[in-house]
C-alpha cells in the first residue's frame, strides 16, 4: 500500500519545491497570489450568502430555490468533474513522460493505478473544491448548520471526487485499448465528442426553452424545479451528496448516514473495478499509445498545402513562424480535446441566449444588466483563453526557444506574430 | 544472464526486430551496434519491460519481463537514451524516490551506497540542488547513479556516455569494467565505436532488426575479411555503409 504514496512523492515534492521557490523568488508576488485566492473565496462566500439570505427571506418557496440551486450546483460539479477527469486521465495515464521511468522499475500495476488515480483526482478536482468550499460554507452559515454539517462535507466530498475520476479513467483506458495502435491518438477527439453528445442530450432532455419567464418568481421556480427533478435521479452521486447535506442543514429529516454510505460504497466499487480493469489492460493500452505516433490531420499534405496557401501573403519570416505555430498546436493531441470542449461551451452559451427571452426582464435596468454581464463574461472568457493558449505560446518556448533566438528574427517580429496568431482565433 | 529467444517486434506492418536469438553470460559486457533505426532501442525497451514483444521471449536472470515484470525489473538497472528526470526535485530526493520504487530500506544500506555513488560521480556537492540546475553531463551521471542504486545483476544501457566529458566517460568505462568483474551482466547499445571496442567482450551488429554479425572483435574482423584493427571500418563494411560515408 505504501508504494503508491512513494509514486506520488515526486509530484508532492515538486509542488513543495515550486512553492518554496516562488516564495523565495518574490515574496510580494507570492503574498499577492495568496491574497487573490483568499479574496476570491471571500467574494464567492459573500455573493452566495447574500443570495441565499434574500431567497430565504421569501419563506418556504425561497428555501426551495436555495435547495434547487444546491442540487443544480452539485450536478454541475459532477459533470464538470467527469469531463475534467477524462482529460486529466489521458495526461496522467498515457502522456506522462515519467511513466517510462516508473514502468521500468519493479512496481506493481495496481500501485501505478492508485497513484495515477490520486494524481488525476487532484489535477481535476482542485478547482471544483476551491469554488465549492465558500459556496457550501455560505449554506452552512445561512442555515446555521451544526458542526456535523462541516464534518460531513469532507466525508461526502472525498468519495464524490473519487467516483467521476474512477469512471473517467476506466473509460479512457477501455477506449485507448479498443483503438488500434497507430490510431490511439484519436482518443483525444473521440472522448470530447462523446462528452459533447452527452451535453447535447442533457440540454434536449431539460428543454430549457419550454421554461417560462425566468424573471418572475414562478418562472424561476419552474426552472429550478426542472433541474431539481433531473438532479434527483437516485443513481446520481450528486443526489447522494445533496441528500446527506440537506439533512444536516436541518431542512429535511432524511438519512445522511445512508447517503454517505452509498457514496463511499460507490467510490470503493468504482476504484476496485478500475483497478481490476487497469490490471488487465493498462500496460497494453499504454504500450499501444506509445506506438501510435501518427499525427492527425496536421500531418497530411492537404493541411500543409492549406497552411502554405493561407499564409502566402505574409512576409517569409512571419509565414515560417505562423506555419510552425499552427502545426505544433494541432499536433499536440490534447489541444483537440480542449478545442472541441470549448466549441461545446460556446454552442451552449449561444443556445442559452437564443432560448431565454431577456427582453421579458421586469425593468430596463435588469435588461441592461444582463447585457452588461454578458460583455463581462465575454471579456473573462477571452482573458482565460489568452492565458491558456496565447500566454503559454510565448512563455513556455523552453528548449526550442534557441531556434528563434539564434535566427535573424527580431523579438518584436516574434511577439507580433504571437499576437496575431492568437488574436485572430480569439476574435471568433 | 540475458537470454533472448526468437524475439520479434512489429509496429503495424513495420517489422522492427526479427527473430533475434542471443545469450549474454553473467559478468559479460555485450555491445549492440547498428545504424540509426536498426531496432536497438526497441530491443532495449523490450528488455526493460516497457514494450511487449510481438513474438519470442526474453529472460533476465531466468525471469521473463512480460510474465513476471516485478521480479525481472528488480534485478535490472536501466539507463535510457532519453532519460526522464523530475526537474523540480533535488538529486537526493530523486534517489530517495528510486530507492522507494525498489523498496530499499535503510538497512539495505542504500543511503551509504547513494553517498558513495554521488561522491564517485562528483555530484555530492550538488545533491541538494534542484535537478533543473544540473548540466547535461550531471544529469547523465545522476541517471547512472539511480540505475546502480539497488545493486542490479543486469545493467542495460542505451548510449552510455552521451553528454559526458572525457573524465566522466573514462569514469563510466572503468566503472562498467569493475561491475562486470564483480559479476554484473552489461548489455549496452552505442554509436560510440571506441566504447564498444574498449569494453565489450562480444559485439552484435544489428541491421533492419536482425543481427548480421556476432562475435568478438577478432571474429568480426575475420568475418568481414578486414585487416584494420579499428572497429569503424569493420562496422561500415558489415553494415554496407562504407560506400556512402563521404559526400
Amino acid at each position: 500500500m505504501k508504494d503508491w504514496i512513494n509514486l506520488i512523492r515526486p509530484k508532492i515534492l515538486t509542488f513543495k519545491n515550486r512553492l518554496v521557490g516562488s516564495y523565495r523568488e518574490s515574496r510580494i508576488k507570492f503574498l499577492g497570489r495568496t491574497s487573490l485566492a483568499i479574496g476570491f473565496w471571500a467574494v464567492v462566500f459573500l455573493l452566495f450568502q447574500k443570495a441565499l439570505l434574500s431567497f430565504r427571506s421569501m419563506g418556504p418557496s425561497g428555501d426551495l430555490l436555495n435547495f434547487g440551486l444546491l442540487a443544480l450546483m452539485l450536478l454541475i460539479f459532477f459533470f464538470t468533474l467527469l469531463m475534467s477527469n477524462i482529460l486529466s486521465s489521458l495526461s496522467t495515464f498515457f502522456l506522462s513522460e515519467d511513466l517510462n521511468l516508473i514502468l521500468s522499475r519493479p512496481v506493481s500495476l495496481d500501485q501505478v493505478y492508485y497513484a495515477r488515480l490520486v494524481e488525476t483526482i487532484i489535477y481535476s478536482s482542485w478547482i471544483v473544491l476551491f469554488f465549492a468550499a465558500p459556496f457550501l460554507g455560505a449554506y452552512g452559515w445561512v442555515y446555521g448548520a451544526s458542526a456535523s454539517f462541516y464534518l460531513a462535507l469532507p466525508a461526502a466530498f472525498v468519495p464524490f471526487l473519487v467516483i467521476p475520476s474512477a469512471i473517467a479513467t476506466l473509460l479512457t483506458m477501455v477506449l485507448v485499448n479498443l483503438l488500434r495502435a497507430p490510431r490511439t491518438k484519436y482518443v483525444f477527439i473521440l472522448l470530447p465528442i462523446f462528452l459533447a453528445i452527452g451535453v447535447y442530450f442533457l440540454v434536449r432532455f431539460l428543454q430549457p426553452e419550454h421554461v417560462g419567464d425566468l424573471f418572475s418568481l414562478p418562472g424561476l421556480a419552474q426552472y429550478v424545479s426542472v433541474w431539481l427533478h433531473f438532479s434527483s435521479q437516485p443513481f446520481l452521486p450528486s443526489f447522494w451528496v445533496f441528500e446527506s447535506l440537506i439533512a444536516l442543514l436541518g431542512k429535511n429529516p432524511g438519512y445522511p448516514g445512508f447517503f454517505l454510505g452509498a457514496l463511499w460504497i460507490a467510490a470503493g466499487a468504482t476504484v476496485l473495478i478500475g483497478r481490476r480493469v487497469s490490471r488487465a489492460i493498462f500496460f497494453n493500452s499504454w504500450a499501444k499509445y506509445q506506438e501510435g505516433k501518427k499525427v492527425i490531420l496536421s500531418g497530411s499534405p492537404f493541411f500543409a498545402h492549406l497552411l502554405e496557401m493561407v499564409t502566402r501573403p505574409l512576409p517569409p519570416q512571419i509565414q515560417a513562424l505562423v506555419i510552425k505555430d499552427l502545426k505544433t498546436f494541432f499536433r499536440d493531441a490534447i489541444q483537440w480535446s480542449r478545442l472541441i470542449l470549448l466549441a461545446v461551451l460556446v454552442a451552449l452559451y449561444f443556445h442559452s441566449f437564443s432560448v431565454f427571452n431577456f427582453n421579458k426582464a421586469p425593468n430596463f435596468l435588469l435588461q441592461n444588466l444582463v447585457s452588461f454581464l454578458n460583455i463581462g463574461l465575454v471579456g473573462f472568457i477571452s482573458v482565460a483563453l489568452s492565458v491558456r493558449f496565447a500566454f503559454i505560446a510565448v512563455s513556455q518556448k523552453g528548449f526550442s526557444f534557441w531556434v528563434i533566438r539564434s535566427s535573424p528574427v527580431l523579438p518584436r517580429t516574434f511577439l507580433w506574430n504571437k499576437f496575431w496568431t492568437s488574436l485572430i482565433p480569439l476574435c471568433f | 544472464m540475458i537470454e533472448l529467444f526468437q524475439l520479434g517486434k512489429n509496429y503495424g506492418d513495420f517489422c522492427a526486430v526479427k527473430g533475434l536469438t542471443l545469450q549474454v553470460q553473467q559478468g559479460e559486457i555485450f555491445g549492440l551496434l547498428g545504424p540509426n533505426s536498426a531496432g536497438k532501442t526497441t530491443i532495449i525497451r523490450m528488455m526493460a519491460g516497457l514494450i511487449r514483444p510481438t513474438s519470442g521471449r526474453i529472460l533476465l536472470g531466468g525471469k521473463d519481463p512480460a510474465r513476471e515484470p516485478e521480479k525481472a525489473k528488480a534485478i535490472l538497472g536501466y539507463i535510457p537514451d532519453r532519460p526522464y528526470l523530475y526537474e523540480k526535485l533535488t538529486g537526493e530526493e530523486f534517489l530517495e524516490f528510486i530507492a522507494g520504487l525498489h523498496r530499499l530500506n535503510t538497512e539495505d544500506g542504500w543511503k551509504a551506497r547513494s553517498a558513495d555513488l554521488l561522491e564517485l560521480f562528483d555530484l555530492h556537492l550538488w545533491r541538494r540542488e534542484l535537478i533543473e540546475s544540473y548540466s547535461h553531463g550531471m544529469r547523465q551521471r545522476l541517471i547512472i547513479t539511480a540505475a546502480l542504486l539497488h545493486r542490479p545483476k543486469i545493467l542495460i544501457v542505451d548510449e552510455p556516455i552521451i553528454g559526458l566529458d572525457p573524465k566522466g566517460a573514462r569514469l563510466v568505462r572503468n566503472l562498467f569494467k569493475n561491475l562486470a568483474k564483480g559479476g554484473m551482466t552489461i548489455f549496452l547499445s552505442t554509436h560510440t565505436l571506441g566504447i564498444a571496442e574498449e569494453l565489450c567482450e562480444r559485439i552484435g551488429i544489428l541491421q533492419r532488426g536482425q543481427i548480421i554479425a556476432l562475435g568478438t572483435l577478432e571474429e568480426l574482423r575475420e568475418l568481414a575479411k578486414i585487416e584494420d584493427r579499428q572497429l569503424e571500418p569493420l562496422f561500415l563494411k558489415l553494415t554496407g555503409e562504407e560506400e556512402k560515408q563521404d559526400p
